[in-house]
């Protein structure tokens, strides 16, 4: 062993990476933005340019104009729940080391949902803040409730044990959040569309009270992407390495319970992306969670806006909701995955 | 160069206490190893030794100072861990792997520095991995993988490397090979090795310094000539042996004698045939 100059190979396999990164990245924001603009423009009703223009700016002269007018917020709504859900979902894989994870499939969102519905039912809560808050706190609560059963016998909180214990905490309170609609004609039509998943009808009103609360959980989950990268090698390991695995753990959990809770408040819980999409974007960028979670992120809106798209055109002249389509789309990925890769520990 | 100290070490799983009341010394820029039969305290020693195991009693101590007031992050710079089976990211480059290596030396925010290319550059050399830098993990061989594994740890330029069971899993000779590069680095760098190792000749043709546990305390401990006699093997892993020099290295060596084929006297050769 000699105290080696630094060679040339070495170096340039460190960096190599970092070029196709930034083209996929370019290649990423400009799919984004012409989703954007599509999704302004696009839907039961047809704009042409100049109202687009016109009612991107405030204008709500003509119908046209009033159309867009309102797509506008719903592509903004779009934007920010696929990115927060795409993001969440990279961040809960990397959190349980399982390549099923999802807010959904861990019952995250079945938690939040059912904690809003519950507030709708018994509470007679309305304000668009309650949901917020009432949201954060069911998802938070089953994700304790999910990692403690995990958690739970020899080995401590193992993927399959994760899973299990996420898909049946998902089955149970959703089957109790359907137990407290049924009997109530009075709220069963609203909390339905919102409980589909719906972004339909997003106002800048709605959005303004969750942004903060998103801001927050993209900050957490953002600078947890280290801490990821080393959770990843074994909890042992990234012990070795430095890390502090219970609180990285638990501050990247806290992150993607913050954006799940927001989304869910607004959207109502909407499948697939948090699952679909970290896949995805380990393809593109690999499994570097400083690149993959910004990817997540861009990835899951570009994904959700999509599905909106569809939506509002396969089923023409109604719409169809956003969460439909993304189940649509991810239960064939769901597939895919448990089929071709190599799930570990599964 | 560190010391590494152990004081009245108690530590267990839950209710279950595995070490009890364990004293050791780890001799500085030695190689030590520690043997000893399953479930003895092997791993649980090395837990505890790089904190991974909060013990219920007793101390660890770096250079005069308990790990439990060593902030991680510093801890990490100076003692280095590789466990029995980490895990490689699916489709996780050996640069990329050994890269991280350089966690505990940067900052939140801090910018890649040459400091960390020379590093890496020096750990690919040293495991000679360097050729297969750009190579996927999973893809590679059991023996290459455990050399991409230490020289992620190497990268972390630690005075003392901690490994669990670094042989297992591997043939013979990538057994050889990765002792010998341990070896390598003892002699390079003055790096402290101390490994958990089930091979007792590996162990003693490679150790300078051997600690042999039984039931959670330490049996005897001292160079591998005063360690490695008939009457340990028989008390700690509760087998009769023959030892005597090994022929390539002088150090003593051990053949266990078992049930059947074990004698050539002239009485059980009449029963076996």
């Amino acid at each position: 062993m000699t105290d080696a100059v630094p060679k040339e190979t070495t170096l340039d396999a460190l960096r190599r990476p970092r070029s196709t990164r930034l083209a996929w990245l370019i290649v990423v924001l400009a799919v984004l933005g012409m989703a954007c603009l599509v999704s302004i423009s696009l839907g039961t009703r047809a704009v042409g340019w100049a109202d687009i223009l016109a009612g991107v700016t405030g204008s709500t002269e003509t119908i046209a104009q009033a159309v867009v007018a309102v797509r506008v917020p719903r592509t903004v709504l779009a934007v920010l729940a696929g990115a927060a859900l795409g993001l969440a979902g990279a961040v809960m894989q990397g959190v349980t080391r399982n390549p099923l994870a999802d807010p959904g499939i861990l019952g995250v969102n079945a938690g939040a949902a059912m904690a809003v519905v519950i507030g709708i039912a018994w509470f007679g809560m309305q304000t668009l803040d309650a949901f917020l808050w009432t949201a954060i706190l069911g998802a938070g609560l089953a994700a304790c409730f999910v990692y403690a059963i995990g958690s739970l016998g020899r080995g401590g909180a193992t993927p399959l044990k994760l899973a299990l214990a996420g898909a049946a905490t998902a089955i149970a309170t959703s089957s109790f959040t359907i137990a407290i609609i049924l009997p109530r004609n009075d709220i069963a039509g609203g909390v339905r569309s919102w409980q589909v998943g719906g972004i339909g009808g997003a106002s800048f009103d709605a959005i303004l009270p969750c942004l903060p609360v998103l801001l927050a959980g993209l900050i957490l989950c953002l600078l947890s992407a280290r801490s990821l990268n080393l959770l990843a090698l074994g909890d042992d390991a990234a012990a070795g390495l430095g890390a502090n695995v219970v609180v990285a753990r638990a501050s990247a959990a806290l992150g993607a319970v913050l954006l799940c809770g927001a989304t869910t408040a607004i959207c109502g819980p909407i499948g697939f992306v948090g699952l679909v999409v970290p896949h995805v974007c380990r393809l593109l960028v690999g499994v570097d969670h400083r690149w993959l979670l910004p990817f997540a992120a861009l990835t899951g809106a570009i994904l959700l806006i999509g599905a909106d798209v569809i939506g509002r055109i396969v089923a023409r002249p109604s719409e169809m909701d956003v969460g439909i389509v993304t189940a649509f789309i991810g239960a064939p990925v769901f597939i895919w995955i448990v089929r071709k890769r190599r799930v570990r520990d599964l | 160069m560190s010391t590494l100290n152990v004081a009245g070490l108690e530590a267990g799983y839950g209710t279950r206490k595995i070490l009890t009341g364990l004293d050791v010394a780890v001799p500085p820029g030695g190689i030590s190893a520690i043997v000893g039969a399953n479930a003895c305290g092997k791993s649980t020693l090395l837990r505890c030794l790089s904190r991974l195991l909060r013990p219920s009693a007793g101390r660890v101590m770096l250079d005069g100072r308990s790990v439990r007031d060593i902030p991680t992050r510093e801890l990490a710079r100076r003692m280095g861990l590789l466990p029995q089976s980490p895990i490689a990211p699916d489709g996780i480059t050996v640069a990329d792997l050994v890269s991280h290596g350089r966690h505990p030396h940067q900052g939140l925010l801090s910018r890649w520095t040459h400091a960390d290319d020379r590093a890496i550059a020096a750990a690919l050399d040293a495991t000679r991995t360097t050729d297969i830098a750009e190579r996927e993990v999973d893809q590679l061989s059991g023996g290459q993988r455990q050399r991409v594994w230490i020289a992620m740890a190497l990268a972390q330029e630690t005075d003392i490397l901690l490994l669990d069971e670094p042989t297992t899993f591997l043939d013979v000779a990538h057994q050889i090979e990765v002792l010998d590069l341990l070896v390598d680095l003892n002699q390079a760098r003055g790096t402290t090795i101390i490994m958990v190792l089930h091979d007792l000749n590996l162990a003693a043709r490679y150790a300078d310094h051997l600690i042999a546990m039984r039931g959670g305390n330490v049996y005897a401990a001292g160079a591998p000539d005063t360690v490695l006699t008939e009457r340990m093997v028989q008390e700690v892993f509760g087998v009769a042996c023959r030892v005597m020099p090994d022929p390539t290295s002088g150090k003593p060596m051990m053949l266990p004698v078992g049930r059947h084929r074990a004698s050539p006297a002239p009485e059980r050769q009449e029963v076996a045939s």
